[in-house]
């Protein structure tokens, strides 16, 4: 039971932290924290449901077609917006992602309805056994793709070109320039990277919380406290806090009651803050924000 | 005349008449404005108390839907369960605001930046799960308030108008008094630097936790009156993190350290929707488009915008005074 309830936690947590480091990832390198960020999971869920029950393109088709939106919008959102006021305070950069998470919400409000829609369940639900645990076929696919893509994220960071460009970005932004890094097309390659994660993160939560505007919200907010957890700098930070808050959330849901399930990320990231300003994982010597 | 002088006492006149004007409105347009305009003055205060900690020292918040919220209880629940009319619930719904902002800066001393801004925002969130889930809050069925009265005489929508405005008016020359004080002034020494405001003998400590309680307790203190204008108070308004968004708009809109730039924004977060409410995703496609525009092109705020164009006026137009 106990261990049961350990790797379905695992199984959210591993969505909220597509969420988690996608913010970590453009925070690191834009100092932006993105409230758009669900919106664009939105979106992407959106534009999947559009192409395959509307234009009747095949699951698979359709998914790499809501991908590739998703992308092409967070690529707008930074060039039209974002690289106007790059050099701004973070405040305004803040609620310049809140604008755009205001057209975001309208829009799929205008265009979709505000209604819920539910998704298709391309995974069968029913209980497969590992090791004398039930979990659902859902959950082990969706720790693989998130895996899968941790796996995908890793290897971009460690051995492209354009990843390694990133990381430099955020040791020292003046130092890659004068390396000739370029460092805006980078920037926007940050935000097309955070577009990718965040097109899974709404295609596979979908089925769970099904589709509507405001169905990203509250991840949001566990995707905020998994970066934290991080530090909002440390990627393997920001994961293991996104799966700390699916086992801990899915732990206070059976053994206090389901309306605890919300409670609980908001306890542990004023656990968090209280305790460590800069996060459990965060590095001690950073330049202030 | 020297030229500080004369645009100050043309501010003095053009800010008296505005007041002025607001006392004799009820006079001239129907109760039902009267209501709307109620609900602008107390986002304006609202705002106000998000501006001092946010706009004068530096301290970014998104959770001051929180007090709000902790406001408009504290009088709902003394209303239902005391029989307390609007002035000691005004008071009450201001001191425990006050209280729990105390604890909060307290707890999130240490922070700064996009740090504090998440934290502020989980505190929201956990105050909304705490109305639905704690009974004596009751959830989504909430708390009806006895009709507005003082000292035992019943009143209306102009009643309630005049009482909040008298209300803004006396926390605007609050703010405005404290802001001009060395308390004000150290709150924005810390804004600027503060590791310059510690070395001049600033304690960091002490006006990062005063500024937290002050701010949040006008801030409930506009939660209060809400519940009052309203007479309802339930987890379905105050639960919801976007009013904490809202007032962080109405702050950057209107321009951060500015008064006047409270009151444009706190106008602008309600009368937006409002004269939208029937396209509302449009009102939110034009809430971001303007927010995205002002921050664009007119960064520090309408107040600055339209004090640079004021001055223009008063220049071309009298300039013998």
């Amino acid at each position: 039971m106990f261990a049961q309830q350990i790797m379905s936690g695992i199984a959210t947590g591993s969505l909220y932290a597509l969420t988690a480091v996608a913010i970590v990832l453009i925070f690191r390198n834009t100092r932006t924290i993105n409230l758009a960020q669900g919106d664009f999971s939105m979106v992407g869920a959106f534009m999947a449901l559009l192409f395959s029950q509307v234009l009747h393109l095949s699951l698979i088709l359709a998914f790499v077609a809501a991908i590739i939106s998703v992308i092409v919008l967070a690529v707008l959102v930074e060039l039209l917006v974002m690289r106007k006021i790059r050099n701004a305070d973070w405040l305004t950069l803040f609620t310049a992602t809140l604008g755009v998470y205001y057209i975001l919400h309208g829009l799929a409000g205008w265009l979709w309805g505000r209604d819920t829609k539910s998704f298709p369940n391309i995974f069968s639900v029913t209980p497969v056994s590992i090791g004398g645990m039930l979990i659902s076929e859902a959950h082990v696919i969706n720790i693989l793709i998130a895996g899968g893509i941790g796996l995908l994220l890793f290897l971009f960071f460690k051995y492209t070109k354009a990843g390694i460009a990133m990381r430099a970005i955020t040791d020292d932004v003046e130092a890659a320039q004068l390396m000739g890094i370029p460092v805006k097309f980078v920037v926007t390659l940050t935000w097309a990277v955070g577009g990718f994660l965040a097109a899974f993160a709404g295609m596979l939560l979908a089925p769970i919380i099904y589709v509507s505007p405001g169905m990203m919200d509250t991840v949001l907010i566990k995707g905020y406290v998994g970066a934290v957890f991080g530090g909002l700098y440390s990627i393997p930070g920001a994961i293991v806090g996104s799966l700390l808050i699916g086992i801990a959330e899915n732990i206070a849901g059976g053994y206090l009651g389901a309306q605890y399930k919300v409670t609980i990320a908001f306890v542990m990231i004023v656990l968090i803050l209280a305790l460590r300003p800069r996060g459990l994982m965060g590095g001690q010597a950073r330049r202030e924000v | 005349m020297n030229d500080a002088n004369k645009t100050f006492t043309i501010d003095r006149i053009l800010i008296i008449g505005f007041f002025c004007s607001l006392l004799i409105l009820p006079f001239f347009v129907a109760s039902f404005y009267a209501s709307l305009l109620t609900m602008t003055f107390i986002y304006i205060i609202a705002a106000i108390g998000v501006n001092i900690l946010t706009g004068y020292t530096g301290l970014v918040t998104v959770g001051h839907g929180g007090f709000f919220a902790i406001g408009a209880y504290t009088t709902a629940l003394m209303g239902k369960y005391l029989g307390v009319s609007i002035f000691p619930g005004l008071c009450a719904g201001g001191v425990a605001a006050g209280v729990v902002g105390f604890l909060l800066g307290i707890i999130f001393l240490r922070l700064s930046g996009a740090f504090l801004a998440i934290g502020t925002l989980g505190f929201a969130f956990a105050v909304g799960s705490i109305l639905n889930n704690w009974s004596i809050f009751e959830g989504r069925e909430g708390i009806s308030l006895p009709p507005n009265s003082i000292l035992g005489f019943r009143f209306g929508d102009v009643g309630l108008y005049y009482f909040c405005v008298i209300t803004m008016i006396f926390l605007i020359l609050f703010a405005s008094s404290l802001i001009k004080s060395s308390v004000g002034r150290a709150f924005t020494a810390v804004r600027d630097s503060e590791r310059a405001a510690e070395s001049s003998g600033i304690n960091l400590r002490f006006y990062k936790t005063l500024s937290f309680t002050i701010s949040a307790a006008l801030t409930g203190m506009a939660g209060a009156l809400f519940a009052h204008h309203t007479n309802y108070v339930s987890s379905e308004t105050f639960g919801d993190t976007w009013l904490s968004v809202d007032f962080l708009v109405a702050v950057v809109v209107g321009g951060q350290a500015s008064l006047a730039g409270s009151i444009l924004g706190g106008a602008f977060v309600v009368l937006l929707p409002y004269y939208l409410s029937e396209y509302r995703d449009f009102a939110f496609i034009l809430k971001g488009v303007i927010l995205i525009l002002v921050l664009l092109f007119a960064p520090a705020g309408l107040s600055d915008l339209l004090g640079r164009l004021y001055r223009n006026v008063v220049d071309r137009i009298a300039p013998e005074i």
